[in-house]
């Protein structure tokens, strides 16, 4: 992370990454709160503001779930200070309510700024949906999408002045390749004074706005004013906005609209294929600057679209056009002249173009022999839980008690975290997922239907506080039998070692009770809860199996703290990494269990002498392979 | 100082391509250079294949992205993540400079190192290795390897940035153990100084 983001040296060039920019803008906005839940790639928001706090009065808070987060970070607001509340896309689905709420109604005198990475290619997600819809169309906030780090810090610094204008808060639209990029940005001033809380009741102030233009509390009042005052005075912001440039020398053939970080692609593709478009950047890209657009839609004869993931943009476009009745070409997703879904890049942007103007590509060499030596070895690296993970330890005392019971058949159902990874080969331990908190979640309804199978939902310890107490509860309430396993490794692992409420620290570093999810389990009628070590795989097994015979809903805790964060700890003591184990060649006899059925990446096979040994740099001496292996193979290395 | 120049950083999650393309940029910054680094975090901490792109411009610079085909150089934390990388994106007779200690895949499906640099050398490309892993354990950690690395790069001109911007990068990022990191930078550059 960049030592340099809090820097109080305005003008000077630093390299700060899309998220720490965003942290920046903030800062230099006079933004004093901020709430976020871990989630790639917009996790270093939160990360950075945690980071600043303390040198410039903010507080910043990992919530439990982004809805906490939301509602953290919106309460701020009522107090009269600038709040940030920053999550990935599938966290936005958890302020939705929240959101189409304050739309309507009202946000307290502080600026509210909504910052969401969403994942077009969902390279950290388990889908790329493109979060502008809920946005424009459900939340009808305006929306900011900066194109690259210094825009990130601009337009979030000005997104607080536009929210406190308008009331509203304001979406600030961030992607993977927006959130994760470096680039230079120079510096702005850091305000000093700092907004003292100061409570005040928005509430009765709307309900008498209301009385006075309905005569009654008739809330179809706040859309209204919504539509008819509002989303006017944003549409004016928009036309005004110094992110929303029209580059265009006149007699243009054709023109181009590009947000977000397209626009960059945009205008490498532009000069190395030697064209001329008119070009529309759209930074704010709801609501449309509509004389902007206009005045491109009129003066060339076709126009390209260019935006990720879903025809945001150009739907509104086409919808300009028809109302004006402009017979301009417009070409993009619907038409699909450009890809309908997925993540663009400088030559996808480059080959649209050709096409458009009929202009060969710059020549890629073929490589056509080459391409084929390393198809194999495309996709090999596909991540895996790292060596002794505790995560696998789990899985595999899982299958285990299944085997002894009921000849190993059971439904597994897995979450979100590093845990995915037990689904595929070789762990195989669940066969469905959903979204957050869907293991216990959908554990209910196949409990439910009477299928005769032992039902086991997998859920992570951030997971969990996040979202599997209502189903939990729900199981008890509803008299439903199935297990659930919670992975608690003490730490929100996939997304960077974030603290939870069961970690005993904030995101500030502060002490704070920890909340323990056995205490949670057994306060929602959770009769059987027991904690075990993975590592001990047997022991953890014959919890487990226990937890299967148990008649009602039942609850095992496999808690180790996370081998990586473990590791991370160890470092940061000046502690040398733990011993690795070695494999006793004369006692392997070549089953390769280790590898065909646990999957520790630290084990290596050796074709030539039928025998596995271990990677010393991976190895962290677990010993957990020693009671897989049937030979007791795996040893730690005597002094 | 070159005019633009494209590079790319080709290893797997956990090596610290990621620490490594954030020293550059810095020092590119501090020789007066526009930068991006294109990076992606998160799943791609944990063993799988990630490329870093770093560009440089001396008065503009485009999106994170080098388009395929047009990188100048590829420094490589890890051979066959080098080739893979370099065959996508190094242009015609660009700069490899790559660490030659294989990290094997879980299937331990791996070709023979010999056939990875010929490949290499078809695209066809300049080819520099070496062992920066050994040379890690002799700076004195082998979590230097990726320093070792920029050395080597910076010897065979697949860094066009002064030798004292890239020291001054590597004392403010690593201020724990800047004598160790030095002494890594040291050993890349004298080790392809030699060949």
């Amino acid at each position: 992370m960049s030592l340099e983001v809090g820097l109080d040296a305005p003008g000077k060039k630093v390299l700060l990454m899309g998220n720490e920019a965003v942290a920046r803008g903030a800062l230099e906005g006079n933004c004093q709160f901020a709430a976020s839940y871990p989630g790639t790639p917009a996790s270093e928001i939160l990360e950075t503001m945690a980071r600043l706090a303390k040198d410039f009065e903010i507080y910043a808070q990992w919530s439990t779930n982004e809805a906490a987060a939301f509602w953290a970070g919106a309460g701020a607001t009522y107090c009269g200070l600038r709040s940030m509340v920053s999550a990935k896309h599938h966290g936005v689905a958890w302020m939705t309510d929240q959101l189409i709420h304050i739309s309507h109604w009202q946000i307290g005198k502080g600026g509210l700024v909504i910052v969401i990475g969403d994942d077009p290619k969902g390279h950290s997600s388990a889908n790329e949906y493109d979060s502008r819809n809920l946005a424009s169309r459900v939340f009808e906030i305006p929306i900011l999408e900066p194109a690259d780090p210094q825009e990130s810090k601009e337009f979030t610094r000005m997104a607080f002045d536009f929210s406190e204008k308008l009331k509203l808060p304001i979406y600030v639209r961030m992607t993977t390749r927006v959130c994760h990029a470096s680039g230079d940005v120079i510096l702005g001033e850091i305000p000093k004074e700092k907004r003292v809380p100061s409570y005040y009741p928005t509430f009765f102030e709307l309900g008498m706005e209301m009385l006075m233009a309905k005569g009654w509390v008739d809330v179809s009042y706040l859309h209204e004013r919504l539509h008819t005052k509002k989303l006017k005075e944003a549409a004016e912001i928009s036309e005004n906005f110094p992110g929303n440039k029209l580059e265009m020398g006149g007699g243009e053939e054709i023109g181009i609209i590009a947000s977000g970080v397209c626009r960059h692609y945009v205008e490498e593709a532009v000069d190395k294929l030697g064209v001329k478009p008119a070009l529309l950047h759209l930074g704010m890209s709801f609501p449309l600057p509509k004389e902007k657009v206009s005045k491109l839609l009129k003066s060339v004869n076709k126009v390209i679209v260019f935006e990720e993931t879903d025809p945001v943009i150009e739907t509104e476009v086409r919808a300009l056009a028809e109302d004006e009745s402009l017979g301009v070409e417009i070409l993009g997703k619907r038409n699909e002249f450009t890809p309908i879904s997925g993540e663009l890049n400088p030559l996808d942007v480059m080959i649209v173009l050709s096409k458009a103007y009929g202009k060969p590509l710059p020549i890629i060499p073929e490589r056509k022999e080459l391409r084929e030596m390393i198809k194999p070895y495309e996709g090999m690296r596909r991540i895996v839980l790292c060596a002794g993970c505790p995560h696998r330890a789990s899985a595999y005392a899982v299958k285990l008690a299944a085997k002894t019971f009921k000849g190993g058949s059971y439904i597994g159902i897995g979450d979100i975290g590093c845990y995915g990874m037990m689904g595929p080969p070789p762990l195989m331990a669940f066969t469905l997922t959903n979204c957050m908190g869907g293991s216990i979640g959908l554990a209910n309804g196949i409990a439910k239907t009477g299928i005769d199978q032992p039902v086991v939902a997998f859920i992570g310890d951030s997971t969990f506080y996040h979202a599997g107490i209502p189903p939990l509860i729900n199981a008890t309430f509803n008299n439903a039998k199935f297990t659930t396993i919670v992975l608690d490794n003490q730490v929100t692992a996939l997304t960077g070692f974030q603290p939870h409420p069961g970690s005993g620290f904030t995101a500030m570093g502060d002490k704070t009770k920890p909340v323990k999810i056995e205490d949670i389990a057994r306060a929602c009628g959770i009769e059987f809860v027991e904690v075990v070590d993975p590592y001990n795989i047997k022991k953890a097994a014959e919890v487990i199996k226990a937890a299967f015979e148990h008649p009602g809903a039942s609850l095992v805790i496999c808690r180790r703290l996370c081998s990586t964060e473990a590791l991370r700890r160890r470092r940061s003591e000046g502690l040398p990494p733990p011993k690795p184990f070695m494999v006793d060649p004369d006692l392997c006899n070549g089953c390769k269990i280790c590898i065909n059925e646990f999957g520790c990446p630290a084990m290596i096979w050796d074709e030539k002498t039928k025998k596995v040994s271990i990677d010393e740099t991976l190895c962290i001496g677990c010993a957990v392979c020693t009671q897989v292996c049937p030979e007791r193979a795996p040893k730690a290395v005597k002094e | 100082m070159k005019k633009n120049f494209d590079i790319l950083i080709a290893g797997i999650g956990g090596q610290g391509g990621v620490l490594t393309s954030r020293i550059i940029g810095d020092a590119a910054i501090e020789a007066g250079y526009h930068v991006t680094v294109g990076e992606t975090f998160g799943a791609s901490q944990r063993g799988g294949s990630v490329i870093t792109h770093i560009r440089l411009g001396k008065e503009r610079i485009y999106g994170p992205l080098i388009p395929e085909a047009s990188g100048d150089a590829v420094i490589g934390l890890e051979p066959l993540e080098s080739l893979k990388c370099a065959v996508k994106f190094l242009k015609t007779n660009g700069i490899i400079v790559t660490n030659e200690r294989p990290v094997l895949p879980p299937d331990k499906n791996y070709p023979e190192l010999d056939k990875i640099f010929e490949s290499a050398r078809k695209i066809p490309a300049q080819l520099f290795s070496i062992d920066s892993i050994k040379l890690a354990k002799e700076a004195g950690d082998i979590l230097s390897s990726n320093i070792v690395m920029i050395g080597a790069a910076y010897a065979v001109k697949a860094l066009p940035i002064e030798e004292e911007h890239l020291k001054n990068s590597i004392r403010s990022k690593l201020p724990k153990a800047v004598d160790l990191n030095l002494k890594a930078f040291e050993l890349g550059k004298k080790a392809m100084e030699k060949k």
